[in-house]
């Protein structure tokens, strides 16, 4: 987005261009009635710029905006000119370009913070070349209705994708608010939680008073007649608050655990639901990575915050303001001296922590690129060792090891260098007050007893010093974990069902395409105008190049994706009406990628009806050609696949794949290559199996091999996302176009195969 | 073309028989001297960010590819100056000579810097996966809206800035 000369806080402010009215009726005035305008932040010279794309009823120009009174026509062609205009996508931008007779116009270039606004651009041209100019003057350009960004409209920050309103709008205590709200079910054991450690904290407050000011001074010095029996007394006194105060940790200490432990399950359980509920259009743009340390370690920071921080913070707090009391109540002038250093102390812990924590972030950062490269060379421990690259692998690994042990001895010696003078530093503070109320002591203004107090309750008034000085680093942490975590619990799935969904609990299997465009990003379509109509119980053959479009047609059908123009329907209702549960479980799929998840044969082949007998599993494997090799496995049905099914062979995968299938008897089926990768005689099997499941039921099969897709009913042969042949085998084989040509092309190789066999016989 | 190249050859395109220029409406032209012209063709880097004037595939408008051309240097001064005119509009990837400013909000990173296609402000999410380090000091930034640009060696650039990045890379 422009960024304006306005600045708040630093942030750049987008700013929505317009063209003056003085301007615009200038070229009303010789141009004919402007349809649209839109505005381009590249200049002629390719560096950044203000450029504008006008388009009227007569003419397409360019204008170069010099000021926002100023404006030269850089080009300008006749709506008569043109034969066709497109945009092209380059690298970190596009390029508008118009056809004529006998050359190509580069119209003008934007960057892709423009991409959309330029697609539907040329789409609206595109509808436009084909009208008269009177019919050009009444046509609405409505533009692009959200620019897929939001900006805060107070302060003008991008606003993420996953929140409603500014982050650094919405103020901190909203966020806090919103994460005691989960710790809100535990309220009570929270609060019995922190009285306990109120309690706990008074307690360890009083040993020190106890034997300091009463004991030595009261007692030992006052020598009172019934010393002996208040000696006593205080001995039991100080015995009982042990005893109490170790009680109340262990109390404490076992109910936090027990409320961290379920506080954890739960965000942990939430953040998990709502991450199945989001479309895969999520997970494309984020790494898997990234996602798992969110409900692993973010979700735990939360806990920390929640369980120890909140109430660690209150504690550190009284105890700072109860120990300050007691301490100027016994002896306000000595009381002054212990505060004299506690700037000193602030100053330096903070600066020692923040070191400390860079030095430590350090560390966990590489610690985690060493595990990434660690998961790496495991999971390619295959490849690894076909292309003999232990060694290189080994010097990868060394040097991140190496990093890490950089980072780790920086670390270590840091903390064990700057710790103990720290600790120094702060025992300074003491010294003060040895030697002022040592001579107080002497001059008789105070007590042996107070001093002693005082010793022993200077190192505990320093701590949460050194604890608040860190303080706003600490929330910051726990804020940023918690809007991470809060981005899971907060995305909303692209693809969600109707308010009121239809239901069609018995599909019969009619499915129709109807001019639908779609691409994973939208300004870059993967699919254009795709129509085409599958009757219940017919087989449709997708036939294309590899990255032609044919899988996102069925991840469309199966709507992972909605499109973005046109419709989908299944007995003739929209795809987006029918309730999405009643769309996957009678839609089943064999996929290009074949997934097994960690378990038994047995269990995979049941995924889809975990209820599923014995005998309906031993029947689905036996269709699908699976079951003889099953049962030749020591372990049968029960024999564990391992990670991603590593143990078996890619068509025994494929197999159980085709299996699962079978047993959830789905009324439209998809087969996305399941035969591709196996050799012929598998694949005999593999096809066998596919050839008793589809009878009976719509099935949409992608194959590359065409002798598959012979029994098709009807094939739509797909180039660059367009439809380019549609038909019956036999029809199109006729026809001798496209279809005829990859089938010869296939025959032949095939053929030359066969003749090399015959001429090396065995 | 006549002599088919064999499967999986690469088609060299020698330098000293081809041309570039631009048609009078601005469309890269490119000519194989005494045999044939085409009025507009796409070209771009097999390697672009690793070796920009090396290996330039060449391709016409159906996505047919003509021929690589093994250096760019080995071409005739005008068809070089037209060959990188049109690279440097098809990567469009300024790169960033200093930063006025570079903060960090909610993971958000909001930068404000000079290139040398003038000064842009930017926002880039995810820092992690969208600052990649590509060795030597070197890095790829890609912002929200997929702009890309390039930072030949970010040890140069202002300190604050080089503290953020060195927590990254
Ligand atoms: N999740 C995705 N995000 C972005 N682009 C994608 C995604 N999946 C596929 N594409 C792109 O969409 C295009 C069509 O992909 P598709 O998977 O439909 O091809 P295909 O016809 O099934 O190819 P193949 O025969 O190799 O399986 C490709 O250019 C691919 O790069
Ligand atoms: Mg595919």
């Amino acid at each position: 987005m422009e960024a304006a000369n306005k600045k708040t806080g630093g942030v750049p402010v987008p700013q929505l261009k317009s063209l003056s009215d003085a301007f615009l009726q200038s070229i009303e005035a010789t141009k004919g009635k402007v349809i649209l305008s839109q505005y381009s932040d590249i200049n002629e010279q390719g560096v950044y710029g203000d450029r504008w794309l006008i388009v009227t009823s007569k003419f397409i120009e360019v204008y170069v905006e010099k000021s926002t009174e100023n404006y030269t026509l850089e080009r300008s062609l006749s709506w008569d000119e043109v034969v066709e205009v497109n945009s092209q996508n380059l690298v970190g931008s596009g390029i508008i370009e118009a056809t004529t007779e006998n050359d190509i116009v580069p119209l003008l270039q934007y960057s892709n913070s423009y991409a959309r606004e330029f697609n539907y651009v040329v789409r609206a041209l595109s509808k436009m070349h084909a009208l008269s100019e009177t019919e050009r003057e009444n046509y609405i350009y409505r533009g692009i209705s959200d620019s897929g960004k939001k900006f805060c409209e107070k302060c003008g920050r991008l606003i993420p994708e996953w929140t409603a309103s500014c982050p650094a709008c919405i103020d901190k205590g909203a966020i806090l608010k919103r994460l005691l709200a989960y710790a809100w079910p535990f309220r009570k054991q929270l609060i019995l939680l922190t009285l306990l450690m109120l309690g706990g904290t008074a307690l360890d407050l009083l040993p020190p008073y106890l034997g300091g000011v009463i004991l030595i001074d009261k007692v030992l010095g006052g020598k009172p007649e019934n010393g002996r029996q208040i000696l006593a007394m205080v001995v039991v006194g100080l015995f009982a608050i042990q005893l109490l105060g170790t009680l109340f940790s262990v109390i404490r200490g076992r109910m936090a655990a027990w409320l961290s432990a379920s506080l954890v399950y739960e965000l942990r359980k939430k953040t998990y639901e709502s991450l199945q509920k989001l479309s895969l259009s999520y997970f494309d743009k984020r790494q898997t990575g990234a996602i798992m340390s969110r409900v692993v370690h973010d979700v735990n920071g939360l806990n920390n915050f929640l369980i120890e921080g909140v109430q660690y913070f209150l504690v550190q707090v009284l105890l700072l303001i109860g120990i300050g009391a007691i301490l100027f109540s016994i002896n306000p002038k000595l009381a002054f001296w212990v505060i004299i250093p506690a700037p000193v102390v602030v100053f330096l812990s903070f600066h020692f922590w923040k070191y400390i924590w860079k030095l430590f972030a350090s560390f966990w950062h590489r610690n985690s690129k060493m595990t990434a490269v660690l998961n790496d060379s495991l999971s390619g421990v295959r490849v690894i060792k076909a292309f003999a690259q232990e060694d290189r692998e080994l010097d990868r690994f060394d040097q991140r090891s190496r990093d890490l042990y950089n980072a780790s001895v920086q670390a270590e010696q840091s903390w064990a260098t700057l710790f103990p003078w720290l600790s120094f530093v702060l025992t300074l503070g003491s010294l003060f007050v040895y030697f002022i109320g040592g001579s107080d002591v002497l001059l008789g203004t105070a007590t042996v007893g107070q001093l002693v107090t005082f010793m022993n309750y200077i190192g505990r008034f320093y701590g949460p010093l050194q604890f608040l000085s860190r303080i706003t680093d600490w929330l910051t942490r726990s804020l940023t974990s918690a809007e991470r975590v809060f981005e899971i619990l907060d995305a909303q799935p692209d693809v969600v069902d109707a308010p009121e969904p239809i239901r069609l609990p018995h599909i019969k299997g009619d499915v129709r395409f109807e001019n639908v465009t779609f691409g994973y990003d939208e300004h870059d379509p993967v699919l254009q105008n795709v129509s085409f109509t599958v009757k219940a119980g017919e087989m449709l053959g997708v036939v294309g190049h590899s990255g032609a479009g044919k899988s996102t047609i069925i991840n469309l059908l199966c709507r992972f994706y909605d499109p973005n123009e046109g419709r989908i329907t299944i007995d003739g209702v929209d795809l987006r009406e029918i309730a999405q549960q009643d769309i996957r479980s009678q839609v089943g799929m064999v996929l290009q990628e074949t997934f097994l998840f960690n378990g038994t044969i047995a269990e995979n082949i049941a995924y889809a009806k975990p209820k599923a007998t014995m005998e309906e599993i031993v029947r689905a494997a036996k269709v699908a050609n699976a079951h003889d090799y099953i049962t030749s496995f020591p372990n049968g049905y029960d024999t564990f696949v391992g990670e991603r099914g590593a143990r078996l062979s890619g068509g025994e995968r494929q197999r159980i794949a085709i299996a699962r299938a079978i047993l959830h008897d789905p009324r439209i089926l998809i087969l996305d290559e399941a035969t591709s990768a196996v050799d012929t005689e598998t694949e005999q099997k593999i096809q066998e199996a596919i050839d008793r499941l589809v009878q009976n039921r719509t099935t949409v099969a992608i194959a590359h091999r065409l002798s598959t897709l012979r029994n098709a009913d009807k094939l739509i042969i797909i180039e660059d996302g367009k439809i380019v042949e549609a038909g019956s085998p036999d029809e199109l084989l006729a026809k001798k176009g496209h279809y005829y040509n990859l089938v010869m092309a296939q025959e032949i190789k095939s053929k030359a195969e066969e003749e090399k066999q015959h001429e090396q016989p065995a | 073309m006549s002599n088919q190249p064999k499967f999986g050859e690469i088609e060299y395109l020698n330098p000293k028989e081809i041309e570039f220029s631009y048609s009078s409406a601005g469309a890269l032209r490119f000519t194989v001297k005494d045999r044939y012209s085409v009025i507009k063709v796409d070209i771009g880097c097999c390697f672009p960010l690793k070796s920009p004037n090396h290996f330039i595939w060449v391709k016409d408008t159906k996505n047919n590819e003509l021929g690589i051309i093994e250096s760019i240097t080995d071409l005739d001064q005008a068809s070089q100056k037209c060959v990188k005119d049109y690279l440097r509009k098809r990567y469009y990837m300024p790169n960033i000579n200093s930063v006025s400013n570079l903060k960090e909000e909610f993971g958000l990173w909001y930068w404000e810097t000079m290139t040398d296609r003038g000064s842009r402000n930017f926002v880039v999410k995810d820092p992690r996966q969208n600052i990649i380090n590509l060795g030597q000091g070197r890095l790829l930034i890609i912002d929200v809206d997929g702009n890309r640009f390039n930072v030949d060696n970010y040890d140069l650039l202002n300190p604050k800035v080089v503290i953020m990045l060195d927590r990254l890379v």
